[in-house]
């Protein structure tokens, strides 16, 4: 009974079992390449790393989920990091030169107007009937002009706590980041994967004409996914604007490919219906975490890409050995069915 | 019983409009008379053909990216395949000195390219989108490992002439354009190869229980449109004058743009390649028109932007549900 349910979970859940399996392995190498893997400084580094890439792939996994796609996370998220370079010293002057007061304003604002434009987004696709490619596409160059528009050139100022806060740790030795993810991991996917509307999402990627006919709302469903997105893109810009401290209209950034990178590898399917945060997670980390294995391995930054691309390829194909692996049983199994009789 | 039969070429406003070719040259016409009210010079030959030259480049990268869109996916690998097959051009051209070897050096990259990203769409059944999304990164590296950080070589005569020299007022590459761009709405129309293009694109299972070999088929579909990058890449040399490692990136998301703007559907099965050779235009008088405003880089964007969205709600919403 109970190797039989463990079976089923593990059926299920293949893809993402995979996912954590292969993270185990980098983790593992990591522990060997980097010295102070086990002191408090080692996590803290790793989740600094991981922290954009999870948090802008939560995102994505919601949008993915819908069967859509965003092609405008990227630009999001250099949109909200320049202007929260840009507004932050103004706004923290405007409360007296307070810092906590004036990061949170900022914190809030930002992240209301990464919603907004997620809100935007999401009503093109459900009220223009268009499809999700092609208009974030196109809104994803909008906010990129935007972005410009707001600092014609790279810098800006931003504090030093401001970035300290969120890059140190809490309590000597819990990496801020991982609070942050923790964060994100249980008031924004748990209590929405939980509730009517996030179980939505799946039903709308399985078959949106079924859902409809079930009675969801898939307008309201699809406008919530598409905001919370955006959030989830400014929160990045967010953390972006603390690590680099400054705002960069013109930064190349690999967050849209990345990020739908790390949702596919994390058991999502483009077809949608398929995939959860939680391996999303996964994927988020085992894509950024690469980059540091080879930095210590001393490899060239040039193979950094195409690592990426190959682990991406060899996940997927998973699928393909598998279906040959049980056809070549079940023939096998025939053969000897036909030998006993 | 006998039914009221409408005669089969009854024409009306409505099905006028609902042809979807017909708006994209209503759409032509109409940005072409903007821009020619806004400055006059537009409406010269002279202006025209420089509209078309650069539209040529994307236009041949467009033909590989409708292929693509037809059979149901979406190439994100334009960007290093035009990269990468350029500077493998300009490299073993250097090399060897001669810019034959150079150009079948980058044919021979584009169709390993093309069987490379077949392969993992057809036989390893991975989505095209992400197989094209890993192949980009393979090949951006690829590019950067290949050149080791120094870009080499330069156009060589013969290109420039093709990319630069003109008959009658009509450039080559423009001539260039129209030939393959003729080739492949031959190809789509009146082979059994298009008509089976379509079909994948409809329903991938329906078409292999039909009997279509859909592997086979996909996989040529990515090698002629990695082909038509390669083409489009070496071309690029030639009007650029050298290779560099960004001139791709311009093209990877305008491309999918300028096809479904041509009113080719991105869940494929439906369009032509003459639609998208207007989805090309369109996209260029757009980009002078914004010239001719005379808008700042940020502007642009996000004009850019706004058009893309406002022709796509003109056409290409999909049915109301009810």
């Amino acid at each position: 009974m109970k190797s039989d349910e463990i079976r089923i979970f593990a059926r299920r859940n293949r893809d993402v079992i995979i996912a954590y399996c292969v993270l185990l392995v980098v983790l593992v190498l990591f522990a060997q390449a980097q010295a102070d893997f086990f002191t408090r400084y080692g996590p803290q580094s790793i989740f600094n790393q991981i922290i954009t890439l999870c948090i802008a792939a939560l995102g994505q996994t919601l949008i993915i989920l819908t069967a859509g796609i965003d092609l405008s996370v990227g630009t999001l998220i250099i949109f909200t990091n320049c202007v929260a370079a840009t507004i932050m010293r103004p706004i923290i002057d405007l409360f007296g030169g307070s810092l906590l007061l004036g990061g949170a304003v900022t914190c809030v604002i930002v992240v209301l107007l990464g919603a907004l434009c997620g809100l935007f987004n999401g009503c093109v696709v459900v009220y223009g009937r268009l499809q999700p490619i092609i208009v974030t596409l196109a809104t994803g160059s909008i906010f990129s002009g935007l972005a410009r528009y707001v600092r014609p050139s790279p810098g800006g100022d931003v504090p030093s706590q401001f970035a300290r806060f969120f890059t140190g740790r809490v309590l000597e030795y819990i990496p801020m980041s991982a609070i942050v993810l923790l964060l994100a991991l249980l008031l924004i996917w748990m209590p929405y994967r939980g509730r009517r509307y996030g179980q939505a999402l799946y039903a709308i990627g399985g078959n949106e004409n079924a859902a409809f006919l079930s009675g969801i709302k898939i307008n309201a469903v699809k406008l919530l996914a598409y905001s919370i997105a955006g959030m989830c893109a400014a929160i990045c810009g967010i953390l972006l604007t603390a690590q680099t401290r400054s705002g960069d209209p013109t930064a190349a950034n690999n967050f849209t490919n990345n990020s739908i990178a790390a949702a596919v590898l994390g058991g999502a399917s483009l077809a949608g219906g398929k995939g959860s945060y939680i391996g999303t997670i996964a994927g988020a980390m085992i894509l950024s975490l690469i980059v540091g294995l080879l930095i210590f391995w001393g490899i060239s930054s040039y193979y950094q890409n195409l690592v990426q691309g190959i682990i991406l390829i060899l996940a997927l194909s998973v699928n393909f050995f598998s279906t040959i692996i049980r056809e070549r049983r079940n023939k096998l199994s025939a053969l000897k069915g036909g030998a006993t009789k | 019983m006998k039914t009221l039969r409408l005669p089969e070429k009854y024409i009306t406003l409505r099905t006028l409009w609902s042809s979807t070719l017909l708006r994209v040259l209503l759409m032509i016409t109409v940005l072409f008379i903007a821009s020619g009210i806004l400055e006059p010079n537009y409406f010269d030959t002279a202006h025209l053909m420089t509209v078309l030259v650069l539209a040529c480049f994307l236009g041949i990268i467009c033909i590989g990216q409708t292929l693509i869109i037809l059979t149901g996916g979406a190439d994100l690998s334009v960007a290093y395949t035009v990269t990468l097959s350029a500077c493998v051009f300009g490299q073993t051209a250097k090399l060897t000195g001669s810019s034959l070897m150079g150009l079948l050096a980058a044919l021979c990259v584009g169709i390993l390219i093309g069987l490379f990203k077949g392969i993992g769409v057809a036989r390893l059944e991975i989505t095209p989108m992400v197989m094209t999304l890993a192949t980009n990164s393979i090949l951006m590296s690829t590019t950067y490992l290949y050149t080791q950080g120094v870009l080499k070589g330069s156009s060589h005569d013969w290109l420039t002439t093709i990319a630069k020299g003109s008959v009658w007022g009509i450039r080559y590459c423009v001539l260039v354009w129209v030939v393959l761009g003729a080739l492949t709405i031959f190809l789509l129309r009146k082979t059994t190869f298009g008509r089976k293009i379509y079909a994948i694109g409809s329903s991938l299972r329906v078409s292999r229980l039909s009997g279509v070999n859909t592997r086979l088929t996909l996989i040529i579909v990515y090698v002629i449109a990695s082909v038509m990058m390669t083409v489009a890449g070496i071309l690029l040399i030639g009007y650029l004058g050298y290779p560099n490692y960004t001139m791709g990136n311009g093209y990877q998301l305008i491309s999918i743009a300028a096809v479904v703007i041509g009113g080719t559907s991105i869940l494929g099965g439906h369009g032509s390649y003459l639609g998208t050779m207007g989805g090309v235009i369109i996209i260029y008088l757009i980009q002078s028109i914004l010239i001719i405003l005379n808008i700042a880089e940020a502007g642009r964007e996000i004009v850019n932007g706004v058009i893309i969205l406002l022709v796509l709600f003109v056409y290409g919403r999909s049915e109301k549900t009810t």
